[in-house]
């Protein structure tokens, strides 16, 4: 872990200590680095500025396929011809029609499966398995039901052999980030939806991994709970800066969220088109700048949700 | 509260009705037992030869030592099957034949091979419970969730910390379920081991009963045996299985 992250960890941990039953954000605490580091923070809806030279590659694919055998013993492809830079700190968005192959990047990017061929880096490193620096939020959220909320959220830092207390005080900082610091002794069925998402998401936080995926993490909630979490996310995204690859399949989301939106086509997976989302932080679903731009993306993300019925049916009419 | 009250109603209703029958006289009384003479048998065995004491004393040690190293054995070979798919295809198969064989069919290898002495029976205990409590942990590794260990292996845990931290505790449910039913089977294969061994115990008492045409015995043990074996399963399991089921949050949806 850098210096810089270690001393911003230290610190939050000492004025977690100071104000302890205050409901305070953990982002009061945190000095903003992002407001230097990241000229995101000041965008006013104007073009984004050209990438600056001090800014580094994340994530780097290069040509990536991933095909997968199938019942009747040939290869169904999956994710075609990937070729794909992201920037440290940068929140990326990724919509697609089902079976577009959004999950099985994300689980490539986390190094829980492994392309058939091409080449994905992090950090200039090839990925070559799971690493706790990359961090998957998923879908179905794969909380440990035998461990109490706290548990969970410290279970990364217990397999990195990180001392009790340290632990305990890590875990605290980030469940009250995301608000469950009352139910930190719950068990997981005991749970909302929406806080067993939160757990999922302070579990991967808690980590502090550099770079976040998230599986359609919100699909499952009601509109306003999703709400919610994305100011949650939004505001821990600034005061964490890790990179961000967030898929999901609904447009408002990404655009609300995203600094880029890509768009995959159907089966196989490619990327179809990209849009830089400008808008002004903070955003709201509802906001007529986004349902403006998310109609565009839409209406592209439409001729591949045809597409892929069309190929559905046409299956349907063989059998 | 009303739990206890009700099984003591119902401990009531059958002892009145025990009697009544007793009373009838419908048949002799070589064949029927009676809840005095069952009583009479209880207070002789336990207060006055104190044999009861021996007998229990000595199927308790066997059948903890029998269980012990059924779930060594049964929980590490489950492992080994849950493991591999070519053990699972080849050794799988065997323990699932083996498994249909009653646990009494054990008894003339055990003479042969150990002869009639306390490693006989204990093996037949273990022959009893063993394949069990392989079937419930191989069961239980298989049905864990494929999403707890690719958070687990996503979370930084590998090899047998993945292991130890994630595919035990979450095959924990069915571990238990196989633990107590592997216990069950155990107790029962002890007992019919006993009445083959004939060297102390409560197999061997039934077996003195039947010798004696004492019918308020046998049935005295039977009681012993039947109580023996709830009260263990009370002591060890049932708050196993009650914490576990909490934890996982799979307690009844219907209160009864």
């Amino acid at each position: 872990m850098s210096n810089f992250v270690l001393d911003l960890f230290n610190r939050s941990v000492g004025a977690a200590r100071v104000a302890v039953d205050q409901p305070v954000l953990a982002g009061d605490m945190l000095p903003g680095p992002r407001t230097v580091k990241n000229p995101r923070v000041n965008h006013n809806g104007d073009h984004r500025e050209p990438a600056q030279p001090t800014r580094k590659e994340s994530i780097v694919l290069t040509s990536v396929f991933r095909s997968y055998a199938n019942s009747r013993g040939s290869f169904t492809p999956a994710l075609q011809n990937i070729d794909l830079e992201i920037e440290q700190g940068e929140f990326v968005c990724i919509v697609g029609p089902s079976g577009c192959g959004k999950s099985t990047l994300l689980h490539l990017l986390a190094g829980l499966d492994r392309p058939t061929s091409g080449e994905i880096t992090v950090d200039e490193g090839p990925v070559t398995g799971p690493g706790t620096d990359r961090i998957l939020l998923f879908q179905e959220l794969g909380l440990f039901p035998w461990l109490t909320v706290r548990e969970n959220v410290e279970f990364g830092l217990r397999m990195a052999g990180v001392s009790k207390n340290e632990r305990r005080d890590r875990a605290r900082i980030f469940l009250r980030m995301v608000h469950l610091s009352h139910f930190e002794d719950h068990y997981i069925h005991q749970l909302s939806g929406g806080m067993k998402q939160r757990v999922a998401l302070a579990r991967s936080l808690a980590l502090r991994p550099k770079i976040l995926l998230m599986d359609e993490p919100f699909a499952a909630l009601d509109a306003q709970t999703r709400d919610m979490l994305h100011d949650e996310l939004e505001r821990i995204w600034k005061e964490t800066s890790p990179t961000i690859v967030f898929v999901t399949h609904n447009v408002r989301e990404a655009v609300r969220l995203g600094d880029r939106v890509l768009l995959m086509s159907f089966r196989p997976g490619r990327i179809k088109s990209q849009f830089q989302i400008n808008l002004k932080r903070p955003r709201h679903v509802e906001d007529s700048d986004v349902a403006h731009l998310s109609k565009e993306i839409l209406g592209q993300l439409r001729e591949e949700i045809d597409r892929s019925f069309i190929a559905e049916y046409s299956r349907e009419e063989k059998r | 509260m009303k739990k206890s009250v009700n099984q003591i109603i119902f401990a009531l209703g059958v002892l009145v009705i025990w009697e009544a029958l007793a009373l009838a006289k419908i048949w002799p009384p070589y064949l029927f037992p009676t809840p005095k003479g069952v009583s009479q048998a209880l207070w002789d065995g336990f207060f006055k030869d104190h044999s009861f004491w021996i007998e229990i004393g000595f199927s308790l040690r066997r059948v903890a030592l029998g269980y012990a190293i059924s779930v060594v054995l049964g929980v590490l070979l489950g492992m080994l099957l849950a493991s591999s798919k070519f053990l699972e295809d080849t050794l799988g198969s065997l323990v699932l034949s083996l498994q249909s064989i009653p646990s009494t069919c054990w008894a003339p290898v055990a003479i042969l091979w150990f002869g009639l002495n306390e490693s006989g029976i204990i093996f037949v205990t273990v022959m009893g419970s063993l394949l069990a409590v392989t079937q419930a942990t191989k069961a239980g590794f298989d049905n864990v969730p494929r999403i707890l260990s690719m958070a687990g292996r996503n979370l930084g845990a590998e090899g047998p910390q993945l292991f130890a931290h994630v595919l035990l505790p979450a095959s924990l449910p069915y571990l238990v379920d196989g633990l107590r039913q592997g216990w069950a089977f155990a107790w029962r294969s002890l007992v019919q081991g006993e009445m083959i061994f004939l060297t102390f115990g409560l197999g061997k008492l039934l077996e003195t009963g039947r010798d004696f045409d004492d019918i308020n015995l046998v049935v005295t043990v039977m009681v012993l045996i039947a109580v023996l074996g709830y009260a263990v399963d009370g002591l060890l399991f049932r708050k196993l299985d009650a914490s576990v089921r909490h934890k996982w949050g799979l307690t009844a949806a219907v209160a009864k």
